[in-house]
């Protein structure tokens, strides 16, 4: 059987409330949610807390869905939103002095450790829209076209969006080299 | 000096910076836990919130028709009165018409 094939026959099962299906979709989908929320969060126990409220949320909404795709741009579309309301919710909270943000993970082996978790971070400290665009379009790999579906904005906007986030990433990484 | 050089090489340091994660371990079983624990509402809680709606509706309804009623007799009974006044007096003037001729 495929992998999507596979896919199919899981949301198929989960649909028809098959928990082990269930399971599944979740072990499928979890690296995508929790990074997301991770990368917007900067908080391991808030990330894990969000990516399961996500995914209570999806057991209820599953009946809603159409297939596979319509699962994960769900899944996406709502950890994307959650992540942007808690943000703007908790900001005096949440805003971490860079300095003192704590390291994520061990940064892959083929990469410069410092440059990994200045990039983090720095991507971390970008106001809540620009992360959210940052982060659909590198670690998700997304289009501009689908940024602009899965967070209900114009196109335009996540492309200025997107230039404005890039170029202040530069800038703020110009800097942090400097201070180094 | 920066070490990431051009546009395409910051761009591939993002990717490779914001690289998926993997959760701690046991998130899956975690999730499926709280999706156990979850306690459905029950079968006879929502049919006892359809029964109270619909007394409610019917006891308001009731209310307003009993007032409409009473509105509509009243009203009823005024045009009857006035009618009655009217006649009487009618009968009177007739009456001091007559005496007084």
């Amino acid at each position: 059987m495929t992998e999507a094939a596979q896919g199919q026959d899981a949301f198929t099962k989960a649909v028809a409330g098959d928990r082990a299906a269930f399971a599944e979709l979740v072990r499928k989908h979890q690296a995508m949610v929790f990074s997301i929320a991770l990368h917007s969060l900067r908080d391991r126990a808030l990330a894990e807390e969000l990516a399961q409220e996500v995914f209570l949320d999806f057991f209820n909404h599953l009946r809603d869905l159409q297939s596979p795709a319509h699962a994960e741009f769900w899944l996406r579309k709502v950890t994307t939103r959650r992540c942007i309301d808690y943000v703007r919710r908790r900001r005096r909270q949440i805003s971490i002095a860079l300095d003192d943000a704590p390291e994520l993970s061990s940064p892959p082996v083929d990469a410069d450790p410092f440059l990994v978790e200045t990039l983090r971070k720095l991507t971390a400290s970008l106001p809540e829209r620009a992360r959210m665009v940052v982060l659909l379009r590198y670690q998700e790999d997304l289009a501009p076209a689908e940024i602009a579906e899965t967070m209900e904005i114009p196109l335009n906007s996540v492309k200025s969006c997107l230039h404005r986030a890039l170029a202040m990433l530069r800038e703020k990484l110009e800097r942090s080299q400097v201070r180094r | 000096m920066s070490n990431v050089e051009t546009p395409n090489d910051f761009e591939n340091e993002l990717r490779r910076a914001l690289r998926r994660q993997e959760p701690p371990s046991g998130f899956t079983d975690r999730v499926m836990a709280r999706i156990s624990n979850r306690r459905p509402q029950p079968i006879w809680h929502r049919q006892w919130l359809a029964a109270a709606a619909a007394a409610c509706i019917a006891v308001i309804g009731s209310g307003a028709w009993e007032q409409h009623r009473r509105q509509v007799e009243g009203e009823r009974a005024k045009q009857e009165l006035i009618y009655a006044l009217t006649v009487a007096s009618e009968s009177l003037q007739t009456t001091k018409h007559i005496l007084t001729r």
